[in-house]
């Protein structure tokens, strides 16, 4: 608009308007406070979805925990492969994510196999012979049956020696380790570098 | 003609077409100064400008001898018209009033104004205003507004806005010297030839407006205004006062700062276009 300057401190008489509306500062104000109420409410509407969506979230999080369990305690028992209760946990709750009972049944199998292993038997085959000077360079094991055991010996008697302590490693009610073989042994300027290979004797019982 | 496509008897149509109404809307206003003598253009206004920005001219006012010729000359613009201190009558009321709204001060300016004026003050306009707290009321004795509305419409051109003079210069004043927003006590003194609009500021806010005659339009007189001396900044604005012989002393009193010249027919300008566009400060 053209016109005069303004001041708020010089009065403005208009004739043509004798009574002074709301001040442009008002209307100013106004404009500000509406535009602070739309940005509000369309934070509130954006804090809205993202909370139903973590919602969702939460509630999908929870089916994919709770289901291996109900699988685990189906797998547990004698004959819930194929009985009705193993379809009720899935029927409950309708997802699209739950695999079919099957393959959940065979997960749950191999949890329990590995919940199985017998891990101390496994981590005490290196130290039979560990007192005799041999420095252990590599301890492969998969998981399941195979162990593969590297290690520098300042002699050839020693690696034998190993071997053999694997082969005597019983846990009470047998031996733990079979075909214990000294699958490697060369000569290297530090000594002598050996690999013994064995198979774990109670994980071949187990149901693979 | 058809039933359908004939034109009631009703209201005339506007004397223009659409888009003259349209182009008066836009156009920019000219700033005019209507006093005793006649008007004065004192063209367009500076600010937004929707078609084109020109910077506004800033040279002698033109002088017409009335608002209907300019209008007749300058069919399609606009004005804002700025009325001199001859035409107005001032009003400052008392802040202690119990007066609500705009609609009562008028109501109560009206009724002081018949006590003093009679009862042709029924029938002037009046305007409301405030002034950073202080309200007041203007009334507009010398004119007919509707004789102004009726010859702007007939001419064709647009009519934005009717202000007293003292209110424009105020504003242009404290522009010019920003300490009479500042100081203690300052006075401004809006000269219409032999009429003073006194303009009283306390740190900005307006504590005293009144209008009074000088015996004789000269600057000694005007000196007579501000006898009392408490006031740390004096100014005065206008036009109308005799030019001072070139030997004469300087008036003996506390010194008055003139924002431009007060010897002309007409005031020197109607506002400042730019801060840079400071006024020769006389005095």
């Amino acid at each position: 608009m053209a016109g005069f300057g303004v001041s708020p401190l010089s009065p403005q008489p208009d004739f043509l308007r004798p009574m002074q509306g709301p001040s442009a500062l008002a209307w100013a104000w106004c404009g500000t406070g509406m535009l602070v109420l739309a940005a509000a409410g369309l934070d509130a509407r954006a804090a809205w979805l993202d909370r139903q969506q973590a919602q969702q979230r939460l509630a999908a999080a929870q089916q994919r925990v709770d289901a291996p369990r109900a699988v685990m305690a189906l797998a547990g028992s004698t004959s819930a492969a194929d009985g009705p209760g193993s379809r009720q946990a899935p029927a409950t709750r309708p997802s699209t994510a739950v695999p079919p009972a099957e393959l959940r049944q065979a997960e749950a199998r191999r949890w329990l196999q590995r919940l199985a292993h017998p891990w101390p038997a496994v981590w005490a085959a290196s130290e039979g012979a560990s007192a005799s000077g041999i420095a252990w360079l590599g301890f492969d094991h998969d998981g399941r049956t195979s162990l593969r055991l590297n290690g520098l010996a300042p002699d050839a008697g020693l690696p034998h020696e190993a071997a053999q302590a694997l082969r005597a490693q019983g846990d009470g009610g047998g031996a733990v380790w079979r075909t214990v073989v000294l699958s490697r042994l060369e000569r290297v300027p530090e000594g002598q570098r050996f690999e013994i290979t064995a198979q774990l004797a109670t994980a071949a019982e187990a149901p693979r | 003609m058809s039933a359908l496509t004939e034109r009631p008897a009703g209201p005339a149509r506007p004397a223009l077409p659409a888009w003259h109404a349209w182009r008066t809307r836009l156009a920019t206003p000219h700033g005019l100064w209507l006093g005793d003598g006649g008007v004065w253009d004192f063209g367009p206004l500076p600010g937004w400008q929707p078609f084109g920005a020109r910077p506004a001219l800033r040279g002698a006012p033109l002088h017409h001898t009335s608002f209907e010729a300019w209008g007749q000359a300058h069919a399609g613009r606009a004005c804002t018209v700025v009325l001199s201190g001859w035409l107005v009558h001032e009003l400052l009321l008392d802040p202690e009033l119990p007066l609500a709204d705009d609609r009562a001060r008028l109501a109560y300016a009206r009724g002081v104004l018949q006590h003093y004026h009679g009862d042709a003050a029924l029938q002037w306009p009046l305007a409301a205003w405030q002034a950073a707290g202080r309200r007041g009321v203007s009334a507009l004795h010398a004119l007919s507004l509707h004789t102004l509305q009726a010859q702007a419409r007939q001419a064709g051109v647009g009519l934005r806005a009717v202000r007293p003079w003292w209110s424009v210069a105020l504003a242009l004043a404290l522009q010019q010297r920003p300490t009479l927003a500042s100081a203690e006590a300052a006075r401004l003194l809006v000269v219409d030839g032999r009429l003073v609009t006194q303009i009283d500021l306390a740190r900005g806010g307006l504590v005293g407006l009144q209008q009074r005659r000088l015996a004789a339009p000269s600057h000694a007189e005007l000196q007579t205004l501000i006898d009392d001396a408490h006031q740390t900044v004096c100014c005065a604005m206008g036009h109308g006062l005799q030019a001072p012989a070139a030997d004469a002393a300087a008036p003996p009193g506390p010194p008055i700062t003139l924002l431009g010249s007060l010897h002309g027919e007409a005031p020197a300008a109607l506002w400042a276009s730019a801060a840079g566009d400071r006024w020769q400060v006389l005095a």
